[in-house]
């Protein structure tokens, strides 16, 4: 850490791959106090350096890397770093968010953040180990996968424990899709911000560290840290998330009918049998797995013993991985799914925008628009898994329609036709939710800055209301019901709510597994462990409006971009075709319900009805006017 | 089929198993029960109870005998809010006895 920093190493990296120049600069400490940190002050420096004129997969795009001030500290489940960068796959703010223990390892190595800039002549690779940084030659890792890219770094380097971040061939091929993987399956994926660092010849950042990081009251955060891991571990929840992770929700998803079936044709799939996490766990789970200090392990290893894929080993796969390739692909064949999201790690692509387009391509063989494949063979049949895992393969290596697909689901509809079935928000594929019965994750999904997304707001008490009645009176002030998930009532101001503090938690480092829904970490334990770590007399009140800034700059860097009322509205499909089976058979968002939720969201947020630009007087109170001026200065007329 | 015998008309419900249920069912998924007739949602809880043990139970009840709020009943599709289990069950019922969801990933 860098003296008088505490939560903070107090340091930014910046290489500049063009010019080989690298050079270490102090945190300032407005900016902290304004941004907190990670995801936060990763958005204030990408507005600051990026525009509207940057091509995403150009030079002139950063690529920035960041951690928080809780970050790799003994804070329960604070192993998170955030990439953040202008989006390939949407063109507008683009950030992903990573477990694993590489961004506590980058903290240890005395760095906040990491800008890089530039492109790289040839391909290099990154090498921190504390003071000592440095580019070195990755010709010949280029064209490997992530896992053996891990390897042979830790192996040249001499150092098995470093920490890998890394590209895969999807990232190198700039399939607009493509993840940096750490720890071998840890994916900062949704954007696209591994193709982002393939543009830079950037196949890998290796770091060791070795100075590791001060609070400022000791006692009092080891205090606050075993109350906080009490909490987790008395959390009624706690024994679901630590046996199955994620994938708990499967038969769930299913049982409540909110299951992506066939691109999102159905919202129950007659195979869903197959993906319950408890086949996963009784066939096929050989271990748990947790990331860097939590208490909770909700990550498994798997192993498929046999079959046609037999021999398959990794790690996962969440339920967005289940279902992205398997429901939406109508495939109810676990070992396949095992398989594919093995490939779509060693890879290093997004599993969700990976099984969305394949489900968009079989929805277009379904209608006709994609007639055969590239081999001239028909396989685009719903639930051939064969085809999804060979269509993996041609997506990262861009070969054949590979080659289409790899620019994402919308981009291939406007070349090829069936725009209409691409379930999108802003350009981004929607996660595993049917949110057509789920009115407040309908408003979450449509306005998230960086397009169709359950990780920048999801409020999960939408579903299971009984869990938590009494904390969502407690913090937010509203009464939700058993029937609450359907009511269109109150959504607005639970999102925003929660918006601003998933901004706080992806800024201080922590996983939002277990600060994402208000238990078991609720925003009093936030607050108590910044306090304690870095010595701010800050309160609640104040740690929420850091969240609202950082969700009004993103907010923002889209407007800057052209984002407008119309970008927030549901897709198409979701919002026009009733769901055709289960539990919610005929629901559809509806159109006038819907604007009024959003009417309401944003008078809320501060922004204009018509066009949803954030007002001045909003900005004045959270301190970015200028951002707004530099907004209209780029000829964007503001209300 | 497995459960108590009977007297009189009985009730068959089928019981399906989800989550921690369906790990603390032996990873059973799915099986029926023949009830006493006039059964309640309370009647059917013990005899599970009584097949799967203790660990069953706990997932169901706290130490102090009082309902879970993390057990979730569902009966023919609808979640049970209110005193599910004083619920009457008749002849075909379908339950799923389920741990909350938590969404992510």
């Amino acid at each position: 850490m860098d003296k008088g920093w505490y939560g903070w190493a107090g340091r930014i990296l910046r290489v500049n791959l063009t010019t080989k120049e690298i050079i270490t600069e102090p945190l300032d400490r407005g900016l902290a106090r304004a941004y907190l940190g990670q995801s936060g002050i990763n958005a204030r420096l990408l507005f600051d350096l990026t525009g509207p004129d940057v091509d995403p997969l150009s030079p002139d795009n950063p690529l920035i890397f960041g951690v928080g001030p809780l970050t790799g500290s003994l804070a329960p489940c604070s192993g998170r770093f955030t990439v953040t960068s202008k989006s390939p796959l949407t063109g507008i703010f683009g950030d992903s968010n990573c477990g694993g223990h590489w961004g506590p390892e980058l903290k240890n190595a005395g760095y906040d953040h990491i800008v890089i800039t530039g492109k790289a002549e040839h391909p290099v690779y990154l090498w921190i180990n504390d003071d000592r940084v440095e580019l070195r030659d990755a010709c010949h890792l280029w064209g490997k996968t992530t896992w053996e890219t891990d390897d042979l770094i830790k192996t040249q380097l001499a150092q098995p424990t470093a920490q890998v971040a890394c590209i895969g061939p999807a990232g190198e091929n700039l399939v607009r899709f493509a993840a940096i993987i750490c720890n071998l399956a840890r994916a900062a994926a949704r954007t696209g911000v591994g193709a982002v660092m393939g543009s830079k010849n950037l196949k890998a950042i290796a770091v060791k560290g070795n100075r590791g990081m001060a609070v400022a009251e000791p006692e009092k955060f080891w205090e606050v840290v075993q109350q906080s891991v009490k909490d987790i571990q008395n959390d009624p929840l706690y024994e679901v998330a630590s046996t199955f992770g994620t994938t708990a929700i499967t038969g769930l998803a299913q049982m409540l009918g909110f299951l992506p079936t066939r691109n999102f044709q159905a919202s129950v799939f007659e195979e869903a049998e197959n993906l319950r996490g408890e086949v996963l766990l009784q066939k096929h789970v050989t271990k748990h797995k947790g990331c860097f200090n939590c208490p909770v392990s909700c990550s498994r290893f798997y192993k498929v013993e046999e079959g046609e894929y037999a021999g398959t080993l990794g790690e996962g796969p969440e339920y967005e991985s289940i279902t992205a390739l398997g429901s939406k692909c109508g495939n109810g064949d676990l070992p396949s799914i095992l398989h594919a999201n093995t490939l779509c790690n060693r890879l290093g692509l997004d599993t969700i925008s990976t099984g969305n387009v394949i489900a968009w391509a079989m929805e277009a063989y379904q209608r006709g628009i994609i007639k055969t494949d590239d081999d001239g063979v028909n396989k685009f049949e719903w639930g051939n898994h064969n085809a999804v895992v060979e269509t993996i393969y041609k997506i990262a290596l861009r070969q054949g329609l590979g080659d289409i697909l790899a620019e994402g689901a919308l981009r291939a509809a406007r070349k090829l036709g069936g725009e209409d079935f691409v379930v999108h928000s802003k350009g981004m594929d929607y996660p595993a939710v049917d949110v057509r019965g789920t009115k407040g994750m309908a408003l979450s999904f449509a306005v998230s800055p960086r397009g169709g997304d359950h990780l920048k707001g999801l409020p999960l008490y939408e579903v299971a209301p009984e869990i938590y009645q009494k904390d969502i009176k407690e913090e937010v002030g509203i009464d939700i019901t058993p029937a609450y998930w359907a009511e269109y009532e109150t959504k607005a101001r639970l999102m925003s709510w929660h918006e601003n503090w998933h901004c706080v938690v992806d800024s201080l480092g922590l996983c939002k597994l277990e600060g994402i829904a208000i238990k078991p970490l609720k925003p009093r334990h936030f607050q108590q462990l910044l306090k304690a770590a870095t010595g701010w007399d800050i309160t609640v009140e104040e740690l929420e409006k850091i969240g609202d800034r950082i969700w009004n700059l993103e907010r923002l860097f889209g407007v800057r971009e052209g984002i407008r009322r119309q970008d927030d509205l549901p897709p198409h499909r979701l919002y026009n075709e009733p769901v055709a089976n289960g539990p919610s058979v005929g629901e559809k968002l509806d159109h006038e319900k819907f604007e009024g939720m959003l009417d309401e969201y944003y008078d809320l947020r501060g922004w204009d009805r018509e066009t949803g630009i954030p007002l001045r007087g909003k900005m004045l109170e959270l301190g970015l006017e200028k951002d707004l001026d530099a907004v209209a200065g780029s000829g964007t007329v503001v209300p | 089929m497995t459960g108590n015998p009977v007297i009189g008309t009985p009730v068959t419900v089928t019981v399906r198993y989800y989550v921690l249920f369906c790990i603390a069912a032996g990873y059973c998924r799915e099986e029926e029960f023949r009830l006493e007739p006039e059964p309640r949602m309370a009647d059917l809880v013990e005899v599970i109870c009584q097949k799967y043990g203790d660990e069953f139970r706990h997932k169901i009840f706290s130490r102090e005998g009082t309902l879970k709020s993390t057990a979730w009943f569902i009966l023919n599709g609808i979640k049970l809010a209110e005193d599910p289990l004083s619920t009457k069950l008749k002849n075909g019922d379908i339950l799923i006895l389920s741990s909350p969801l938590l969404v992510g990933g």
